[in-house]
């Protein structure tokens, strides 16, 4: 039988310090402390997953990996200046701000209070031992089958914890923001649970920036339990030129008539990949899947998505938009799971793409399991250019080829942030890509 | 003002225009009909800038410069308007919007400073009552889920903003009932002077008892065949084509 630390060695040659590494974390009697040991093991067994697993046949995310994992827990939360950062001034929020992983008590900001309301650092509130954290904690984070929730789950050391009691509606919403510093080595684990009660209501916008372009890898994993009647909107956004090596794990359960959206929206990102799962745990929910992803460059982002429907009665809408110029990649894949007694489901299913250049790559795959009878389901997926008699009514009406085509881009693309209730955020995201569109 | 002179043009090999001819002066209005299929939109098309079409023979000449040697948006900043026989609908992008970017380039092009948001709306919303267009239309996008009364009446409406010098109106009476027939008419007849030009292109004489024309001309089989004045139109109305058709083929 070989040992944990050889089982990581022969993955990565130089990882006998990742091992180390883990080592050193203390192994408290916390939720974080407890589940670190079975993620470890799960992680040697799992190891980096390469392009010969399915799941990431498209995106090479081994290749980060080529000098082992050497730091993982090392780099700190240097000082940073806030004028580095775009904290969405436009926004009243509260905000939580973590550099290279580590909670930045004077970068954040947190002006909603209610009575059992909790937005806050994640390893505080371990160490004080909330309730909520100790009942969901690792409860979703498929750490078994998933390398990088193993990882990460092995690893974290902080992130958001946001818990909302029932009958509870944050009144605005709560900026999550991930900076990764210059320089910032190997892997940043960052981790995140949000629980809300029955009847709340919670809006988070999860923002990543990197500062500079040679940045850790980001592993960041996001529990969210969503209450029976609540309704909660996540917004994930990462748009500055920057957007280095990231990968993100989202995973969430809903409850009865519970609603549950996520917007994805990618401006760049060197290498993106973006999981999504949703278990519908209950009866007459709806979950909503909005991505965008916009990629110039060799930008690269790969959406996965999982949405389960194990409850009669329930509604999954996804749509995500790709609009890809140079050599970007855009890849979705989008799996529709209906177990046998989830009858009367709609579920459905669309990803587009527009190929602005010809050397960018798109790849779709629609995976439908459906065991109930009684459903209405449907995929469809599209790629192709910009329709050329569109072109030209434009520019019978004077507009040159390039406004032609930007307004045409901006209108495939736009469909997907309309869908953002944000108001202030959603007129500065049709923004940014309207900067990106005429640049 | 335009001068069409033995224009050839083929699509894909199939030669569509065989020696069109035509003189447009400031103040005219011609009206064009002629069997289905005769090159009626192709000439449309080719004087608008559609790159399909391959001009094998003949001058295009617009103000005296010539107009197959520019660009389409070149032409439309020039003055030319094409209200099309079908007009393509264009999700997301909305009316307002676009009809701003376009007046904004055509009114650059003419040393005129661009319009701010609040002074272009005023211009659309008098626009909009001159061609009696809901306003709940323009905050739709670009003819998408309109009916076809709703798209030509939006081609008028595009015509009324531009205030182009040579319109050219591709069947933009067929299917409209006759209210509405007669606010595409009427917002022609308002924007008539005599500076400007029409080119109608239709298959019914009841639009030109709304927009007189100054000739009528019959195209078949890709050229002018027989051109008159606006009794032209009621003799078409009242005996079809056949008798042109014969005319012509025994002259072959
Ligand atoms: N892409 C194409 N390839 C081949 N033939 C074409 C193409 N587009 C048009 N044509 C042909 O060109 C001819 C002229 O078409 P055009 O649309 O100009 O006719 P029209 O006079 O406007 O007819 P209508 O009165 O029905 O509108 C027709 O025979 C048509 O089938
Ligand atoms: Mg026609």
């Amino acid at each position: 039988m070989t040992t944990l630390s050889e089982t990581v060695n022969a993955i990565h040659p130089t990882s006998q310090a990742f091992y180390e590494q883990w080592e050193q974390l203390e192994p408290t009697q916390t939720p974080m402390g407890i589940a670190r040991k079975p993620a470890m093991d799960s992680f040697a067994q799992l190891g980096i997953p390469t392009t010969r697993h399915e799941d990431w046949k498209y995106t090479n995310v081994a290749a980060q990996f080529k000098t082992g994992l050497t730091d993982i827990t090392n780099s700190t939360s240097n000082e940073i200046d806030a004028s580095q950062l775009n904290l969405f001034p436009f926004l009243k929020a509260n905000r939580l701000v973590f550099v290279n992983g580590h909670f930045s008590p004077t970068l954040s900001d947190v002006i909603d209070e209610a009575e059992g309301l909790v937005i806050g650092s994640l390893a505080q509130y371990n160490e004080l031992g909330h309730m909520a954290l100790r009942d969901n904690y690792n409860s979703l984070a498929n750490n078994y089958k998933e390398a990088f929730s193993a990882l990460n789950t092995a690893f974290a050391q902080d992130g958001a914890f946001i818990f909302v009691p029932a009958k509870t509606e944050v009144a605005h919403p709560v900026i999550i923001l991930h900076v990764t510093t210059e320089g910032s080595q190997g892997v940043i684990n960052s981790r995140s649970l949000i629980v809300t009660g029955r009847s709340s209501r919670l809006d988070v916008i999860e923002s990543h920036q990197y500062l500079g372009n040679d940045t850790a890898l980001g592993n960041q994993l996001l529990e969210i339990v969503v209450g029976d009647n609540g309704l909660v909107n996540y917004h994930k956004i990462m748009t500055d030129a920057n957007i280095g090596k990231h990968v993100g794990n989202l995973v969430a359960k809903q409850g009865n008539d519970s609603r549950f959206n996520t917007y994805v929206v990618n401006l760049a990102g060197q290498l993106v990949r973006n999981n999504m799962v949703v278990d519908i745990d209950g009866k007459n929910s709806e979950a909503g899947f909005y991505g965008l992803y916009s990629l110039d460059g060799v930008s690269q982002v790969d959406n996965h998505v999982t949405v389960k429907h194990n409850e009669p009665h329930c509604e999954s809408h996804q749509l995500f938009k790709g609009l890809l110029n140079d050599k970007s990649t855009g890849v979705f894949n989008g799996r529709i799971y209906v177990k046998q007694d989830a009858q009367k489901t709609n579920a459905f299913q669309s990803n587009k793409t527009i190929l602005l250049s010809e050397q960018a790559n798109t790849y779709t795959k629609p995976q439908l399991e459906i065991f109930a009878d009684d459903v209405k389901c449907s995929h469809g997926a599209t790629m192709g250019q910009i329709d050329q008699t569109m072109v030209f009514y434009l520019r019978a009406r004077g507009l040159d080829e390039a406004q032609a085509r930007a307004m045409l881009n901006q209108a495939f693309a736009a469909d997907v942030i309309e869908k953002i209730s944000i108001e202030p955020l959603k007129e500065w995201l049709l923004n940014q890509l309207t900067q990106q569109l005429t640049r | 003002m335009l001068t069409i002179d033995n224009l050839h043009a083929s699509i894909n090999g199939k030669e569509i225009l065989k020696g069109f001819g035509l003189e447009v002066k400031p103040g005219e209005v011609h009206a064009i009909m002629g069997p289905n299929g005769t090159g009626k939109s192709t000439l449309a098309n080719i004087l608008a800038g559609k790159e399909d079409y391959d001009v094998t023979d003949g001058t295009v000449t617009f103000q005296g410069k010539d107009l197959l040697d520019m660009a389409p948006e070149e032409r439309a900043r020039e003055g030319v308007f094409l209200a099309f026989q079908y007009p393509v609908e264009i999700p997301g992008v909305s009316i307002a919007n676009f009809m701003k970017a376009s007046l904004n380039e055509v009114r650059k092009h003419r040393d005129l400073q661009p319009l701010d948001a609040v002074e272009f709306l005023k211009v659309m919303k008098e626009k909009m009552r001159f061609v009696e267009i809901d306003e709940k239309l323009m905050r739709r996008a670009v003819n998408e889920g309109f009916s076809g009364g709703e798209k030509k009446r939006n081609e008028i409406f595009q015509m009324a903003m531009l205030e182009p010098t040579l319109s050219i109106l591709d069947e933009t009476d067929s299917g409209l009932d006759i209210d509405a027939l007669r606010i595409v008419a009427n917002g022609v007849n308002k924007l008539k002077n005599e500076n400007n030009a029409f080119i109608v292109i239709t298959h019914y004489q009841r639009l030109l008892d709304y927009i007189v024309p100054d000739f009528v001309h019959v195209m078949y089989n890709g050229r002018i065949v027989k051109s008159g004045g606006k009794e032209l139109a009621l003799e078409l109305e009242a005996k079809g084509y056949d008798w042109i058709k014969q005319e012509v083929d025994a002259t072959v």
